[in-house]
């Protein structure tokens, strides 16, 4: 087995060993998408060629695999409290592939999360092709690929869990409530509109929309390639991230350890 | 060359007043070197150096030059308490670029070496802290390193859990033939170690067999500890007169050379006076209590 297959085989233990992030990370977005379809149900006029509960879906889908994102991240902070980490990187094996094996691990199960919330798209009466289903499961994957790469980023340089969900949630929410996640780009005021045209995620939810038919008016080659483009950086960001020689120059943290040999510390003579 | 062979490494942390490792010259082929010193001395540093966790500011790390000839034990283990331990083995093996077949033969030889026959099918979340150690010792073992770096590794165990561990080392260590470095606070894991490094504020102060590092020191040394609450300054006197080689420390006081009269003249009711064989304890007290201080 490589390095690569050990570490992903690992990851995805862990993960499924875990159920309860699993059920964390789909029941709050499935929550909100219950909450936010049922009170704006019949009184908004959207502008596009779905209801309100259609509409949502692949915003709702995308906060899941948001959340899966930062779960699949922060392990890395757990790691290196764990030791685990450091074993790692004293290992032979590349360090790049420590990088790869928690993305690729944390697409998969990201992506298949998020996919539970694309299945309920049918349910809405909003009609679904294979091949559109499919597509949108691609866009998944690439916001999760991009959200951990950069999040393991992150995750390199903080310390702490609570730390690093702090900044995360403060980068990621507003990068998602600006991204037509819950209402149309289109019919957004002008200032608003744009602010949502230069995040990555806007486009991410417009090719996931082009994927249903929902009609965005964007081009839809434009959000494919924002879409790719995105998660390429987040690759390549969180691999070469784990991928340098050392770790930043730190002073090792010493776990509770017992310190029999008396301290000799020189008594002050006065 | 030797298994391990640094040289001149001086390595430093942002912001700290002084270098962490100064100057450090340290080889070791086949042997158990102890490493030992107070909290801050660079014993971690000098491990972290060693295996490619630090880059040093200057000097250079003759041997081990790559990854693959190392097993590193860290002061905490690092298993995955998720996985089982046979998972963790056949991971570590992985990380190893070891093939299957011979993971699967090292693991069936690890185990019964370390005692962990039953337990590998448990998670290491469910084992004691002795048995985390031990899983944890299998795990720094499945690349049949040359060079096996401890990092206090029995922080936190038992009286007899330390002793297994140490047993089991230095069975393995004869039969794979292991340069082992150990950092430890302990005076009597020391003693196990062909020889001792003794380290204080980032350089080498004491370097020689257990038998070498003791003969300075005569042979008996006095330990005057002092009693809870009391103070220096009323024995000050006392020992400048009696014992005028002694050296201070925060607790209290140790002699080279002691005589037994320390015994019958040191005032009880301030202090307690032990004379006795030294042992790499007094030796690690004799080197890093600070000589300004001797009375």
């Amino acid at each position: 087995m490589t390095p690569f297959a050990a570490l992903f085989k690992r990851e995805l233990l862990r993960q499924v060993r875990q159920p309860t992030r699993i059920v964390a990370a789909v029941a709050t977005p499935a929550m909100i998408w219950i909450f936010l379809a049922a009170g704006f149900a019949g009184s908004t006029e959207l502008g596009v060629d779905a209801d309100m509960r259609a509409f949502l879906i692949p915003g709702i889908a995308s906060m899941t695999v948001l959340f899966a994102s930062i779960f699949a991240s922060i392990s890395l902070i757990q790691d290196r409290a764990d030791g685990f980490l450091r074993a790692a990187l004293v290992s032979p094996a590349p360090r790049s592939s420590i990088a790869a094996a928690k993305i690729a691990a944390g697409v998969l199960m990201a992506t298949a999360q998020g996919l539970i919330v694309l299945l309920a798209l049918p349910a809405t009466g909003h009609a679904v092709t294979l091949t559109g289903m499919l597509a949108a499961i691609g866009v998944l994957a690439c916001i999760a690929c991009a959200l951990i790469g950069f999040g393991l980023t992150l995750a390199w340089r903080v310390d702490s869990t609570q730390g690093y969900h702090g900044v995360m949630n403060a980068i990621l929410m507003p990068m998602w409530l600006l991204s037509g996640a819950v209402f149309p780009v289109e019919t957004a005021a002008g200032w608003l509109a744009a602010i949502a045209r230069v995040n990555p995620l806007t486009w991410c939810h417009d090719a996931m929309r082009h994927a249903f038919s929902m009609a965005p008016s964007s081009d839809p080659v434009a959000a494919w390639a924002v879409t790719i483009l995105f998660a390429a950086a987040g690759l390549a960001a969180g691999v070469r991230t784990l991928g340098r020689s050392a770790h930043p120059a730190r002073k090792p943290r010493r776990t509770a350890s017992r310190d029999p040999l008396p301290s000799t510390q020189t008594p002050d003579p006065t | 060359m030797s298994a391990i062979d640094l040289r001149a490494i001086t390595a430093s942390y942002p912001g700290a007043h002084r270098p962490a490792l100064d100057a450090v010259t340290l080889a070791a082929d086949r042997q158990m070197v102890a490493l030992l010193g107070p909290n801050g001395s660079g014993k971690s540093t000098l491990m972290r150096v060693l295996v490619g966790l630090h880059k040093p500011d200057a000097g250079e790390v003759f041997s081990p030059r790559d990854r693959t000839s190392l097993g590193v034990v860290f002061q905490s283990p690092a298993v995955d308490d998720l996985l089982t331990i046979r998972e963790n083995l056949i991971l570590a093996a992985a990380l190893c670029r070891k093939p299957r077949p011979f993971a699967r033969d090292r693991i069936a030889w690890l185990v019964t070496q370390i005692g962990l026959e039953d337990l590998l099918d448990t998670r290491c979340g469910r084992l004691s802290g002795g048995q985390r150690r031990r899983a944890d010792l299998a795990r720094a073992l499945m690349g049949q390193p040359g060079v096996l770096i401890l990092d206090e590794p029995t922080t936190g165990l038992d009286i007899d859990a330390r002793a297994r561990f140490w047993s089991t080392i230095e069975r393995i260590r004869a039969e794979e033939h292991l340069t082992v470095l150990a950092a430890t606070h302990l005076g009597d894991e020391a003693e196990r170690a062909d020889r001792a490094v003794l380290l204080r504020q980032g350089r080498i102060v004491a370097d020689g067999s257990p038998d070498e590092l003791r003969r300075p020191l005569g042979g008996r040394v006095a330990r005057i500890d002092l009693r809870p609450g009391a103070d220096h300054d009323p024995i000050r006197p006392w020992l400048e007169s009696a014992a005028p080689q002694a050296r201070w420390w925060s607790g209290g006081a140790i002699v080279p050379d002691a005589h037994l009269g320390l015994i019958e003249t040191c005032p009880m009711d301030l202090a307690t006076v032990r004379i006795a064989a030294p042992t790499l304890e007094d030796v690690y007290l004799w080197h890093t209590a600070d000589q300004g201080a001797a009375v």
